[in-house]
């Protein structure tokens, strides 16, 4: 299935994840990286995969694209659709047309995700002879205008250099060219810019923005960064310790957090112009995918459910139900939680654009 | 889906209680079949090292001569047999007072300070025995051919060591039985001088441990100081300290082992420090390059502006984790002194005879391409061969317990 | 690049300098060096005391100990005399052959090279695939016993496995299929070139087995650890994710960079075949450097010792040149300047 990128009706969603889960075999037991995370991405749409550093959202990432080391890990159940195909059972010659032709990946660290003794010409030109059948001349001119669009000026000599010889940000926009040198539908976004400063982070979410735009491409985007989403998710899941506790429009999250941990997220966030402040931190530690709790894994650390809820809390794991319409969480305290329905999470939200002055 | 919160439950009592880095540490290494076995072999050969005047001797345990009864074995045994025994006793009673305190101190810092105190009663007892022993106590000369006396039929029940042979006893020359095949008596026959092959592979243990270990700790003193001194001085020192171990390193090791005996001599002592002399480099870079790591660490930072002086941080806090990576190499470079010194002995330049050596035993062995002596040769070969693969599946397996993400699939 | 092996080259100088002080050090503060029996040609047979003192003298200045008129010369002069001497080849004569020492030297240095050689060949060519095997399946029962087997083929002693192979393989009495001794047969001069050739071959087969399974052993588990060390690097997780098929991202991402620790450890190798050489040499007849720097040293022909200790140290930091050299092609990262 390597058909060239086609604009699919609106609402019909690229990825459909549905109860996955992911374990990994250590000498220490069986670690639950990833517990039951359902969550749909829609064409032009970004969905911000948001939690703390080992609740499991980059374990989710690999697992779509089945990068996971396979022993000691396992895709223990669920299922992943990508344009209704079921990938998660898809013979590897197949999963292999689907990387980097359908769905693409780019990944944190860029000053070590490219091969050294490579030149970048080399890598892209080999992504693009994967997908595309072009000859050498056509595929080096794909690969030009690739690192155009991103931005990168001179492409002709860019492409002649090596790894070392560019900075971090301009790496990562190489990434970026080369993951979409071949038009992928889906492009799965590692917190790309967590290792970078903060200008260049900005430049280069404004970069997938207009190309998001252009191209229709839905973005699954990873990151702990509550600014980064709030200035480029449409829809955000918030994971924590392996389960999604929050789901809902990038609006409502922050207009109306209704679980304990995200609005604890929202509240470590510092404000400016407010004196005197405290650092706020949720206190406790994330619970280790070997021993997940009983219970509600964030009650622990929840200041917030009390009395009976509390005793429930600690006793069955709440399930992610909609208590609202298209808001979707996982507390027994919240208000109507007893009658909501357990929905397949799925919002074809997209936040009103703000066409983007095309700046070469 | 529920999960049980249960955590496995800690042992009450004994070693696996301690979390200490280097008692995690040895409890992976002992988790692999082969690293046991390999430890051991080596347990073995010390104490065969330590034991062998009792097991091959060729003075008998009591006899009885002209009427009288003599004790010829024990009133032979020489003041470094005793020093080894009291030592291989310091190390058993140690290992047994080492079990105990686990048992007893649940804070590692008391059992850190009674460790210590019990390690220096120890020391000071092997340091006064040694006095004792060197001191005092004479080693008796015996010149008394035993085995001649029994044949003659002047000795009375006698009653000799399991193999009743040393490494220096000879068959007489009337007799003929050099180069004889593996007889009941001999069990793997004799070499060119009618000395028992058996017995000297037994008593070569000694040698091979000692230079093996001696040459090490020697190779390691001068590495980690030496190493040590880069790192911590850097800038000129540094590049002219690294000039110098690749100008050693350039020199084939070989060729320079071979012209240090040529020039100095090959007793036994001077063996141990050529093999050292030739060794330290690998040890040096290692530690420079933890010093060097470790310098620029935050934490060396923030105890540089809260006033510690740089020599103190790298002494007390670098050098004890910088040694990480040098036991493995210690080990393996154990395995290599062992491996060279053999090779020393059969090229006929490392130990003088009659001290008998695992590798001089293959010279002797003669030319295969003549008379091939497989009885003579095969016993030392297979020995070297199974010590030196002991220490090297130590230094693997002590490398993948420190860090074991190296070989797993993680 | 030329200015990059000049600048390599003009590097390496302070370390030959350094290595030549070694070696004269060395030797000149050896006991015995000017008087034993056969040191550097003092012939300790004369019984006449003035004849062994005259003799002496001859060593010394020889040595450059002393000057023509007998007076001693200041430490560092000696070095610089040495040096000189040695670098124009002038390694003395030796005590055992009444040979100039470069003269030997001349005819032993091409029979070890080329062994040498032919061993390096052999081991890249065999280690490099199996530990590229060993990487790939790893943890499997392959590479399991593969790693027990390397370990055991690195432990085994040199000598030994030259014993038993000429005792077993090389004898009448049990496998006669190798000859024992030497690299030629005594009828080569009858031969043409195919069977001379043929001949050489069939007489290096023990030696070079001999040499060749401890860099096999040691330079297949440097590639295993290299492989594996590059397979768990973020750009294989990038070179997946853009479809790539394991075959390709192994054969030709991975195994281009684990290359690089194999071009680093050539320049331990042929000086650790050096050593190897010794052993083999001598069980096996072989007239090479070896052998010859064995026999110095039973006759105390100082001479020989110090100037196999000098080529050898030579021939050891030209592979170190070689070793940069290629090392910079290889890797992108290295800069030329």
């Amino acid at each position: 299935m390597s058909a060239p990128a086609s604009i699919t009706s609106p609402e019909s969603p690229l990825l459909e994840v549905t109860n996955l889960q992911t374990y990994f075999g250590t000498e220490d037991g069986v670690a639950r990286a990833v517990d039951g995370v359902s969550f749909t991405l829609f064409p032009r749409q970004t969905l911000a995969l948001v939690g703390e550093s080992g609740c499991g959202k980059s374990v989710t990432s690999m697992s779509i694209l089945r990068l996971v080391q396979t022993p000691p890990g396992r895709y223990a159940g669920g299922s992943i659709r990508y344009r209704g195909r079921e990938l998660l059972n898809l013979p590897d010659k197949e999963m292999q047309k689907v990387r980097g032709g359908q769905i693409a990946m780019i990944f944190q660290e860029p000053m070590t995700s490219l091969n050294p003794v490579f030149t970048i010409g080399d890598q892209i030109i080999e992504a693009i002879g994967l997908h595309q059948k072009v000859d050498g001349a056509q595929a080096v001119a794909i690969a030009q205008h690739a690192l155009q669009r991103v931005g990168i000026s001179d492409p002709a000599r860019r492409l002649q250099e090596y790894p070392h010889q560019m900075s971090g940000g301009m790496k990562q926009r190489v990434m970026i060219a080369m993951a979409l040198a071949c038009q992928p539908q889906v492009l799965i976004a590692d917190e790309p810019t967590t290792a970078l400063d903060v200008t260049i982070q900005a430049q280069i979410l404004e970069l997938l923005r207009d190309l998001q735009e252009s191209s229709q491409m839905g973005i699954l985007l990873i990151t702990h960064d509550l600014g980064v989403v709030a200035e480029n998710a449409d829809v955000v899941a918030v994971m924590y310790a392996g389960k999604i506790v929050e789901y809902a429009t990038v609006y409502e999250l922050f207009d109306h957090p209704l679980h304990p941990y995200t609005k604890g997220l929202l509240a470590c966030v510092p404000r400016l112009g407010k004196e005197g402040q405290r650092l706020f931190t949720i206190p406790g530690q994330v619970p280790s995918p070997l021993q997940y709790p009983l219970g509600c894994r964030f009650a622990a650390r929840c200041t917030e459910c009390q009395g009976a809820v509390r005793e429930r809390e600690l006793r069955e794991n709440p399930p992610l139900r909609e208590v609202a319409p298209g808001h979707w969480m996982a507390t027994w305290s919240a208000p109507g939680f007893a009658d909501a329905k357990e929905t397949m999470p799925s919002l074809s939200f997209r936040r009103p654009r703000v066409a983007a002055a095309r700046t070469a | 889906m529920t999960e049980t919160a249960t955590p496995e439950p800690l042992p009450a009592v004994g070693e696996a209680r301690l979390r200490t880095y280097w008692a995690v540490v040895w409890r992976r290494f002992n988790r692999g079949v082969l690293n046991r076995v390999a430890r051991a072999w080596v347990l073995v050969l010390i104490a065969l090292a330590v034991l062998v005047p009792f097991l091959a001797n060729g003075s008998p345990y009591t006899a009885v001569l002209d009427g009288q009864h003599h004790y010829p074995l024990l009133r032979n045994l020489t003041r470094l047999d005793w020093l080894l025994l009291i030592c291989g006793a310091l190390v058993l009673a140690g290992a047994l007072v080492h079990r105990q305190l686990v048992r007893r101190h649940a804070e590692v810092d008391e059992l850190r300070s009674a460790q210590v105190r019990w390690l220096a009663a120890g020391l000071l007892v092997a340091a006064a025995s040694a006095a004792g022993l060197f001191g005092f106590y004479h080693d008796y000369l015996d010149t008394r051919d035993y085995h001649a006396l029994q044949r003659s039929g002047q000795l009375h029940e006698a009653v000799f060591a399991p193999l009743p042979w040393g490494y220096k006893d000879q068959e007489p020359l009337e007799l003929d039985r050099t180069f004889a095949y593996p007889t009941r008596e001999h069990f793997l026959g004799t070499d060119g001088n009618g000395r028992d092959a058996l017995a000297r592979l037994l008593w070569s243990s000694r040698v091979v441990l000692a230079i093996g270990l001696i040459s090490e700790v020697i190779a390691l003193v001068i590495g980690v100081i030496y190493g040590s001194l880069m790192g911590y001085f850097v800038g000129r020192v540094d590049i002219l300290g690294m000039r110098f171990v690749e100008v050693v390193e350039a020199i084939p090791t070989l060729f320079l082992l071979i012209t240090f005996v040529a020039l100095y001599g090959r007793n036994l002592f001077m063996l141990m420090v050529i093999i050292g002399l030739t060794s330290w480099t690998g040890i040096a870079r290692f530690v420079r390059a933890e010093f060097l790591r470790i310098r620029q660490l935050d934490y060396v930072a923030a105890a540089k502006a809260a006033g510690l002086p740089l020599r103190s941080i790298l002494f007390r806090h670098m050098l004890p984790n910088g040694l990480t990576p040098v036991i493995v190499t210690f080990t393996f470079g154990v395995a290599g002194a062992v491996g060279s010194e053999s090779v020393l002995s059969f090229l006929g330049i490392g130990v003088e005879p009659p001290t008998p050596s695992w590798g001089s035993m293959l010279n002797e062995a003669g030319n295969p391409a003549e008379t091939f002596r497989w009885w003579l040769a095969i016993a030392p070969g297979l020995l070297i061969f199974l010590t030196v693969f002991a220490y090297n599946i130590i230094g693997e397996g002590l490398r993948d317990a420190i860090d074991p993400r190296l070989n797993k699939m993680e | 690049m030329l200015h990059y092996i000049l600048r390599r080259l003009f590097l390496m100088v302070p370390t030959l300098i350094g290595m030549t002080l070694v070696l004269f050090a060395v030797v000149r503060f050896a006991p015995g060096l000017t008087t034993g029996g056969g040191a550097f040609g003092a012939g300790g047979q004369m019984r006449n005391q003035q004849a062994r003192a005259a003799a002496e003298q001859a060593v010394k200045k020889r040595l450059h100990l002393v000057d023509a008129q007998g007076h001693d010369i200041w430490l560092p002069m000696q070095y610089i005399y040495w040096l000189n001497d040695t670098l124009h080849g002038d390694f003395g004569e030796s005590v055992q052959y009444n040979l100039p020492v470069a003269t030997l030297l001349k005819e032993r240095i091409p029979v070890t090279l080329s062994i040498n050689l032919v061993v390096a060949f052999i081991v890249y060519l065999l280690a490099i695939p199996g530990g590229m095997l060993a990487s790939v399946k790893r943890g499997k029962s392959f590479d399991l016993f593969w790693g027990f087997g390397t370990l055991a083929l690195f432990s085994l002693p040199i000598m030994w496995v030259g014993s038993m192979e000429i005792g077993f393989l090389a004898n009448p009495q049990y496998l006669d299929w190798f000859p024992a001794a030497g690299i030629h047969s005594t009828n080569t001069m009858w031969m043409t070139f195919a069977q001379y050739v043929k001949d050489y071959l069939w007489h290096i087969v023990l030696p070079i087995s001999c040499l060749s399974y401890g860099g096999l052993a040691f330079i297949s588990k440097l590639k295993r650890a290299a492989m594996l060390d590059n397979l768990g690097q973020d750009y294989v997780r990038t070179a997946r994710a853009k479809g790539l098929s394991e075959l390709t991202i192994v054969t030709r991402h991975v195994f281009r960079n684990s290359l690089l620790p194999m071009i680093t450890i050539f320049a331990g190798l042929i000086p650790g075949l050096l050593g190897g050489a010794v052993v083999t040499e001598t069980m096996f007849s072989i007239k090479g450097m070896g052998e010859l720097m064995l026999t110095a040293v039973f006759s105390r022909d100082l001479p020989i010792i110090q100037a196999e200790a000098f080529i050898g140290s030579v021939i050891s930091l030209i592979c170190l040149l070689i070793t940069d050299i290629c090392y910079a092609l290889a890797d992108p990262r290295v800069s030329y300047d």
